[in-house]
C-alpha cells in the first residue's frame, strides 16, 4: 500500500510557517457496483450533454459559471481563482488553541494524515509535543478549492492529524431534545461499575466491516461459478464453538459405559 | 375428635388425623407414613444437603412457609453455618437419616429443596438441574421435545442425565456430577448448555429468565444452579392440590407420564418396582 500525497501546504502560527503534505487518512475499502444493462449486462453511462448545441461535451470543453442574473452567467477560471488567493490563503493559519476534549466530534469531517516536508522536521516536531504534552488542538483556517475551509490540528504520539470542520451553520440543532430524568448516586455507581467492567483499550484491528467481507465473498463464489446460497445465521457457528466449549470441560470415566 | 399420637417408625406423631390435603383427603399420619416408605430411595439424594423446606403445619388449604434456618423442633436435624456472600455466616441445617427425615413430615414438612452439592463438599456441587418450565397453556409435547433437546445436548457432551417430573408444570433434567468444580464453573456450565439451546432453537427456548421473553418458548432454567439456590428433592411430594410429588421416571415414560401426573398415591405404587435412577451415583462423570 502506497500513501497518495493530496496536497502540499503550510502551517503558519505567529512568524513560524511549517511546510507540511497532507496525505488522505482513510480509504475506502468498499466495494463499488456499477450499472449494467439488464437485458445485455452493458454499462450503463452518464454523458454531459450541452442543452444548446446537444453535442456531448468533455470535462476540457467545460468552465465554471456564476448565474448573476437569470439565464445571465459570468466565466470563472480556475487560474482567476488561484490567482485570488493570497500566500496566507493556501496555508493553514492557526486562529487559536482549544482543549483538545472539548469540541464536539460533530464538527470533524475529513481527516488527513500530515507530515513534515523538507525544512519544517523541527518545528513541526515542536508543535506536535507541545500540543500533546497540553492536551490542546490548534484551529486554523485554509481555502481549499473555492472554500474557506476551518480546520483543527490534533497531535498523536505518531504525527499530527488534521481534520477539516463544520462550520456551526453546517451542524443541525439536535432534533429531539430530552429532558434529563434524575438519577441517583447509586443508580450511577452501577453505571459506573459496569461501565468499569467493559472498560478496555480500544483496538480498531478488533473491528471489520463483516458485510464487505461477505460481499467479496459472494463475488468469488459468482466468479467461480458456484451457486449462491443463503446466509448461514450467524449463531450456527458459535453454537459448535460453544458446545466445544462445553466438552472441553466435561471429564468422563464412564463415556465408554455409555450407550448409544 | 380425641386427640391421637401414633407411632411411625419410632417417630411420636402428634394430630396423624390432621387433614393435610383436602380432595382427596391426606391425613399428616399418610405423608409422613409415605416418607417412610419413600425414604430408602429418597435419602441418598437428601442426606447432607442443605435443606429448604415448605411447611403447611395446618394443611395447604391453611397458611404454609418457606423455611431454610433451622428450628428447635427436629433433634435430628444438622446446623451448619455457611458464609453468605456478604462475609456473614448463616446456619442452614440438613438432615443425616430417616428419623431427621421423619421428624421434619411431624411437623408439617411437605416439601424439600436441595442444595447442589453436600455438606461435606459445600463448594463443590455435585447435581445439576435443568427445569423446563414451560409458558402458560403449552402443549406438553412441546415440554416434551425440550426435555429430549436438552438430553440430546447433554448425551453429546457425554453427560448423562436423569428425569424426574416437577409435581408442577415442567420436568427436571438432573446431571449427577463428581463434586470437582467450584459453583462459579458449575453455574457457568449450566447457563451455557441452556444457551446453547437458545441459540440453536431459537423458536423454542428462552435462556432468559424474563416473563416478557418466555412468550411461546420454554424457559430452560439453569438459575437453580448457583450457590445458594435449590430445586425440590426427588420423591418430595408438593404442597399442591392433589399431592403430586417430584418423581424420578425412566426416559422412556416420557411421553406417558405428565409432569404433574404422579401423585402420593401413584408414587407409593411405583416405588416397589424398579428404580429408574438405579445406577444415578454410579457415574464417574464430572466437570473440570
Amino acid at each position: 500500500m502506497f500513501a497518495i500525497v493530496s496536497r502540499k501546504s503550510v502551517i503558519t502560527f505567529g512568524m513560524v510557517a511549517i511546510p507540511i503534505a497532507m496525505y488522505t487518512a482513510t480509504q475506502d475499502n468498499d466495494i463499488h457496483f456499477n450499472q449494467l444493462h439488464k437485458d445485455d449486462n452493458s454499462r450503463i453511462r452518464y454523458r454531459k450533454t450541452c442543452t444548446h448545441c446537444g453535442r456531448e461535451i468533455t470535462a476540457e470543453d467545460i468552465v465554471k459559471g456564476f448565474e448573476y442574473d437569470e439565464d445571465k452567467y459570468v466565466v470563472i477560471t480556475d487560474d482567476e481563482i488561484e490567482k485570488i488567493k493570497t500566500e496566507k490563503e493556501k496555508s493553514i493559519q492557526i486562529l487559536h488553541f482549544a482543549q483538545l476534549n472539548q469540541i464536539s466530534p460533530v464538527f470533524y469531517d475529513k481527516t488527513y494524515q500530515a507530515a513534515p516536508e523538507a525544512g519544517g522536521e523541527k518545528a513541526f516536531e515542536l508543535l506536535r509535543s507541545a500540543l500533546m504534552a497540553e492536551q490542546k488542538i490548534a484551529i486554523g483556517k485554509a481555502v481549499i478549492g473555492v472554500k474557506d475551509t476551518l480546520m483543527a490540528i490534533l497531535p498523536r504520539e505518531e504525527g499530527l492529524l488534521i481534520s477539516t470542520m463544520f462550520y456551526a451553520d453546517d451542524i443541525r440543532a439536535l432534533q429531539k431534545q430530552y429532558t434529563k430524568p434524575n438519577v441517583s448516586e447509586a443508580e450511577l455507581n452501577m453505571a459506573k461499575i459496569l461501565i468499569n467492567s467493559m472498560d478496555t483499550p480500544f483496538d480498531p484491528s478488533q473491528y471489520k466491516d463483516e458485510y464487505q467481507i461477505k460481499l467479496h465473498k459472494l463475488i468469488e463464489t459468482k466468479i467461480s461459478g458456484k451457486e449462491v446460497v443463503a446466509a448461514q445465521p450467524e449463531n450456527a457457528g458459535k453454537i459448535i464453538d460453544l458446545m466445544e466449549a462445553l466438552k472441553a470441560s466435561v471429564e468422563n470415566a464412564n463415556k465408554k459405559k455409555m450407550p448409544a | 375428635m380425641q386427640k391421637r399420637v401414633t407411632e411411625i417408625k419410632g417417630v411420636k406423631i402428634t394430630n396423624p388425623d390432621k387433614v393435610m390435603f383436602d380432595d382427596p383427603i391426606i391425613t399428616k399420619a399418610e405423608v409422613v407414613r409415605y416418607y417412610a416408605q419413600v425414604s430408602k430411595r429418597m435419602l441418598p439424594y437428601i442426606c447432607d444437603r442443605i435443606i429448604s423446606i415448605v411447611r403447611c403445619p395446618n394443611g395447604i388449604s391453611r397458611s404454609c412457609f418457606y423455611k431454610k434456618h433451622p428450628g428447635s423442633g427436629n433433634r435430628e436435624i444438622v446446623t451448619i453455618s455457611v458464609l453468605t456472600g456478604d462475609k456473614k455466616t448463616e446456619d442452614y441445617f440438613y438432615i443425616k437419616n430417616e428419623s431427621g427425615l421423619l421428624l421434619e413430615a411431624q411437623m408439617g414438612t411437605l416439601e424439600f429443596h436441595l442444595w447442589g452439592s453436600r455438606a461435606t463438599e459445600l463448594e463443590k456441587p455435585d447435581m445439576m438441574v435443568f427445569d423446563l418450565d414451560p409458558d402458560e397453556g403449552m402443549d406438553p409435547d412441546r415440554v416434551r421435545q425440550g426435555v429430549r433437546d436438552i438430553k440430546a445436548i447433554l448425551f453429546e457432551l457425554s453427560l448423562r442425565s436423569y428425569l424426574k417430573t416437577s409435581g408442577g408444570k415442567g420436568y427436571h433434567v438432573v446431571v449427577p456430577l463428581k463434586p470437582a468444580v467450584s459453583w462459579d464453573t458449575f453455574h457457568d456450565f449450566a447457563r451455557r448448555v441452556a444457551e446453547v439451546m437458545e441459540r440453536k432453537w431459537p423458536d423454542r427456548y428462552t435462556s432468559n429468565v424474563r416473563k416478557a421473553n418466555r412468550t411461546n418458548r420454554i424457559f430452560i432454567d439453569w438459575i437453580r444452579n448457583g450457590r445458594g439456590a435449590t430445586s425440590i428433592a426427588p420423591y418430595s411430594i408438593r404442597a399442591r392440590k392433589g399431592a403430586p410429588v417430584s418423581m424420578p421416571i425412566a426416559w422412556d415414560e416420557l411421553d406417558t407420564v405428565a409432569p404433574d401426573g404422579i401423585d402420593m398415591k401413584a408414587a407409593l405404587l411405583r416405588i416397589d418396582s424398579n428404580d429408574p435412577w438405579i445406577d444415578f451415583f454410579q457415574n464417574e462423570q464430572q466437570l473440570k
